[in-house]
C-alpha cells in the first residue's frame, strides 16, 4: 500500500520535497505513473511540487468548513480533503463545466467523502454564503505567467489586456472571498504568475477597502523561499506583503507561484441572511428515503448493512451518493455532486462505482470475481476480455484480495469501464 | 508551430519589468520537474514519516 515502496520498485528516481513529507519530485521514471493500478486506486496523486504549497498555507483542519473557490482540476482539493482527513466539509467550486468533470474524477479516485461540488460564477459565493467559511482558498485565474518556462505556449496567448482583464477578475474574486468568510477566518490567496499586476497589487487594494490582515505563514520553511514585493514601478505596497511567499523559477526550480495568507479581522459587506443559498437535506442510512435503497444494495453485495450507520446520503433519481456525518446539508442551486458515488441504478439492480468497491472492498462478500494475472491485464489493456461461463450482471473485480472496480458480464464478454486516460502499463 | 516567447514584444516588455536582467535566463530555465503527492486519505501517513524521515508540518 505503501507509494515509496512502489516507487522503489517501480524503479523510479524520486527525491522527497523537504517542505512537505506525501509530496515526491520525480526525477526519472521508467513508465507514466499514471498509468499504474497506484493510481488508478487513488494512493497519489499528480501535483506539481510549487501548487502543493497552496493547501499546506492554508491549512484546513478536520471539522472545519473551507471553500476552494476555483477548485478544477483539483489537485488541492484531494490535498485538502486529506488534510481535513475527510472530517468537517469542502466547499469546491468552478464555474467551468468541461475542468468540472476533471475535478470529480480527481476527487472521487482520491477516495474524498467530505466535498460539495458547485457550479457557481465565483464573484456569487460572497452573497451566497456570506460569513459561512472558516477558511477560504483562492488559487485565482492568472496568466500562469510563471509556469512559462515548462509551457510556452502562454507566450501564444499572453497579451496586456489579458492581464488587466484577468487582475481585475482576481480582484471581484478576492472580494466574494472575504464576504463568504467568518470573522476571524483565514484565507490563502495563491496564483501560478510572477507579475506583481496579479498579486502584491491586488492585495494591496483589497486591504484598503476590506478588515483584513496579512498573516506570517507559519506551516512551512517560509523562509527557503522568496517573500512578497513591497513594490513595483512606483507603486509601493503594504510593508506586510513580505509574509507573502514566491517561488522563482531561477533560483528554486520550481513554477513562479505567489502565495498569500490574510485574516478577515471584522465584518465586511455581507449580504443579510435572507438572500443566503437554499439548502436540502441529506439523509441518515435509517432514514425511508434511503433504507431500502441501501438495504437492495447490501443484499446484492453481500454488504453488512451496519457499515452505513457512519454516514449520510443523497439521493437523486438514478444515483446514491454518500457524505461524512458532517455534510447534514448541500445547497440547492447548482448542485454538481457530493461525497461518494457509491452506486447507480440499473434495471438489474444497483451497480457500485469503482470508487465505491474499492472503499467497500473488505465488506463486499457476494459477486467477487479474481481473474488471472493475464486475463486481469487483458481486460485492463483492452478494456473487454471473453468470460463464456459467467452469469449476466455486475461483478467486483478482485486482484490480490482487494476489489478494484466494477466488471459487466454479457454474451460471453467481461467489460471494465476505465478513465479514456487512463491505460495500464504497470501493477 | 512551437511557440518562442521571445516573439510577444508585449510579453517580453513585462518580463522586463519584473524580471529585468534576468530575462533571458528565465526564458531559457528548465520546467519544474514532475512530482506526486501520496494521498494519505489512502495511505498510512505514520508508515510514509518513518520510511522517508520527513516530518510533517
Amino acid at each position: 500500500m505503501l507509494c515509496k515502496k512502489k516507487l522503489d520498485t517501480w524503479q523510479v528516481e524520486y527525491e522527497p520535497l523537504f517542505f512537505n513529507p506525501s509530496g515526491f519530485a520525480i526525477k526519472k521514471a521508467p513508465f507514466p505513473l499514471s498509468h499504474t493500478l497506484e493510481f488508478f486506486r487513488g494512493f497519489f496523486q499528480m501535483q506539481g511540487i510549487a501548487s502543493q504549497i497552496p493547501a499546506l498555507v492554508l491549512n484546513p483542519q478536520p471539522g472545519e468548513r473551507v471553500l476552494d473557490m476555483a477548485a478544477a482540476p483539483g489537485s488541492k482539493s484531494t490535498q485538502m480533503a486529506a488534510l481535513m482527513k475527510n472530517k468537517g466539509q469542502l466547499f469546491l467550486n468552478d464555474i467551468n463545466r468541461g475542468r468540472l468533470q476533471a475535478l470529480n474524477a480527481n476527487i472521487q479516485r482520491a477516495g474524498a467523502i467530505n466535498q460539495i461540488i458547485t457550479r457557481l460564477p465565483g464573484e456569487r459565493l460572497g452573497n451566497l454564503f456570506p460569513a459561512f467559511f472558516d477558511k477560504v482558498l483562492l488559487d485565482a485565474p492568472c496568466t500562469a505567467l510563471g509556469t512559462l518556462p515548462g509551457h510556452p505556449e502562454v507566450a501564444g496567448w499572453w497579451n496586456r489586456q489579458k492581464l488587466e482583464k484577468l487582475s481585475a477578475l482576481q480582484h471581484r474574486l478576492l472580494i466574494s472571498a472575504v464576504k463568504a468568510l467568518k470573522v476571524g477566518g483565514e484565507l490563502v490567496y495563491s496564483t501560478c504568475s510572477i507579475s506583481p499586476l496579479e498579486n502584491e497589487a491586488v492585495i494591496h487594494q483589497i486591504l484598503a477597502n476590506y478588515p483584513l490582515e496579512i498573516m506570517t505563514i507559519d506551516t512551512l520553511p517560509v523562509s527557503s523561499f522568496n517573500p512578497g514585493w513591497v513594490g513595483f514601478g512606483n507603486e509601493t505596497y503594504h510593508p506586510e506583503m513580505r509574509r507573502a511567499l514566491r517561488t522563482d523559477p531561477l533560483v528554486h526550480g520550481l513554477e513562479g507561484f505567489f502565495v498569500i495568507k490574510l485574516k478577515k479581522s471584522a465584518r465586511s459587506f455581507e449580504s443579510p441572511p435572507d438572500k443566503r443559498m437554499p439548502f436540502i437535506p441529506t439523509f441518515p442510512s435509517d432514514s425511508p428515503v434511503v433504507k431500502e435503497d441501501l438495504k437492495a444494495f447490501s443484499k446484492q453485495w453481500g454488504i453488512d448493512q451496519t457499515v452505513w450507520s457512519a454516514y449520510r446520503f443523497i439521493r437523486t433519481a438514478t444515483r446514491l451518493w454518500l457524505v461524512n456525518n458532517e455534510v447534514v446539508q448541500i445547497p440547492q442551486n447548482e448542485f454538481v455532486s457530493a461525497g461518494l458515488l457509491l452506486a447507480e441504478k440499473r434495471l438489474s439492480g444497483w451497480r457500485p462505482t469503482n470508487q465505491s468497491v474499492q472503499m467497500f472492498s473488505g465488506y463486499l462478500s457476494k459477486r467477487r470475481l479474481e481473474l488471472s494475472r493475464d486475463n486481469f491485464m487483458r481486460l485492463f489493456a483492452n478494456g473487454t476480455i471473453p468470460s463464456p461461463r459467467l452469469e449476466k450482471g455486475y461483478y467486483a473485480l478482485v486482484w490480490r484480495g482487494e476489489a478494484l472496480g466494477v466488471v459487466y458480464a454479457e454474451g460471453g464478454t467481461l467489460r471494465i469501464r476505465l478513465p479514456h486516460y487512463f491505460r495500464l502499463t504497470s501493477e | 508551430m512551437p511557440i518562442n516567447p521571445s516573439d510577444n514584444r508585449e510579453l517580453i516588455n513585462h518580463l522586463r519589468s519584473i524580471l529585468g536582467r534576468r530575462t533571458e535566463t528565465f526564458l531559457s530555465c528548465p520546467p519544474e520537474k514532475p512530482a506526486i503527492r501520496v494521498n494519505t486519505l489512502k495511505c498510512d501517513p505514520v508508515a510514509l514519516q518513518k520510511k522517508t524521515g520527513y516530518v510533517a508540518g
